[in-house]
């Protein structure tokens, strides 16, 4: 098996985090894009514009963070969240405790909702599987990244403590 | 309470003139192991404890404590 050193984890995590928030970013566009058309306020192509703008970010930093850091990829390990360092493992268990209690938390209102959406009405046309979809998405992408990269953020390396 | 034991590590690690990553490297562990346990942010496993304790040759409990006057 193909070594994966500690510091390609935390790396690798790290990239993730970036990635994961990009695309949370972009389901956040389409879930305001879609309530703001259904409050008939006119948004014109802005929200498509932003839609582009932020897909063409994912690629390029998807793209740069791929260029010489091949060496940083863990395969199979990295999909599933398998890591070896101590660290980056209980990081990313944070992240994911978190961004399941977010979803916990966004379903129980969306439960008690969803009864009153049911008989229809004003939060029948806000609320439905797809805008609630997008709103699960988004929320679990922002908490899992947001708790990546705050618990993985810089601290100086100091030569003599 | 706050239950966040103290340690040594800085101060050893500028004993032998190590950076972070040297001694990260030496343990294989991510430097950022090293960094979260010594600004305590991060508590190790007895694993990574003992890796330390074996490469500075130093007791565990001499790196690590409860008490910050006791290390």
């Amino acid at each position: 098996m193909k070594t994966w050193s500690a510091e390609a984890q935390a790396q690798s995590l790290k990239y993730g985090a970036y990635v994961t928030l990009i695309s949370g970013l972009y389901f956040a566009i389409m879930l305001v894009s879609k309530w703001l058309r259904q409050a008939d306020i006119d948004t014109g192509e802005w929200p498509r514009i932003a839609l582009v703008l932020v897909a063409l970010l994912f690629v390029g930093i998807t793209a740069r963070l791929s260029i010489n850091n091949y060496k940083l990829c863990g395969g199979w390990r990295e999909i599933f969240g398998v890591y070896s360092d101590e660290f980056t493992r209980e990081t990313s268990r944070k992240a994911n405790a978190r961004a399941f209690v977010g979803l916990l938390i966004a379903l129980i209102p969306g439960f008690l909702l969803g009864e009153k959406a049911a008989s229809g009405g004003v939060i029948a046309s806000y609320l439905n599987v797809s805008t609630f979809s997008l709103l699960l998405i988004v929320i679990g992408t922002m908490v899992w990244s947001f708790t990546v990269l705050w618990e993985l953020r810089d601290t100086t390396d100091e030569q003599h403590g | 309470m706050d239950e966040q034991p103290y340690n040594q590590l800085a101060a050893l690690r500028a004993q032998r003139g190590l950076s972070q990553q040297q001694l990260a490297d030496a343990i294989g562990v991510s430097r950022k192991t090293i960094s979260t346990i010594e600004t305590r942010r991060f508590t190790p496993s007895v694993v990574i404890a003992l890796k330390l304790a074996y490469f500075f040759q130093r007791p565990v409990e001499l790196i690590f404590s409860l008490q910050p006057d006791e290390v």
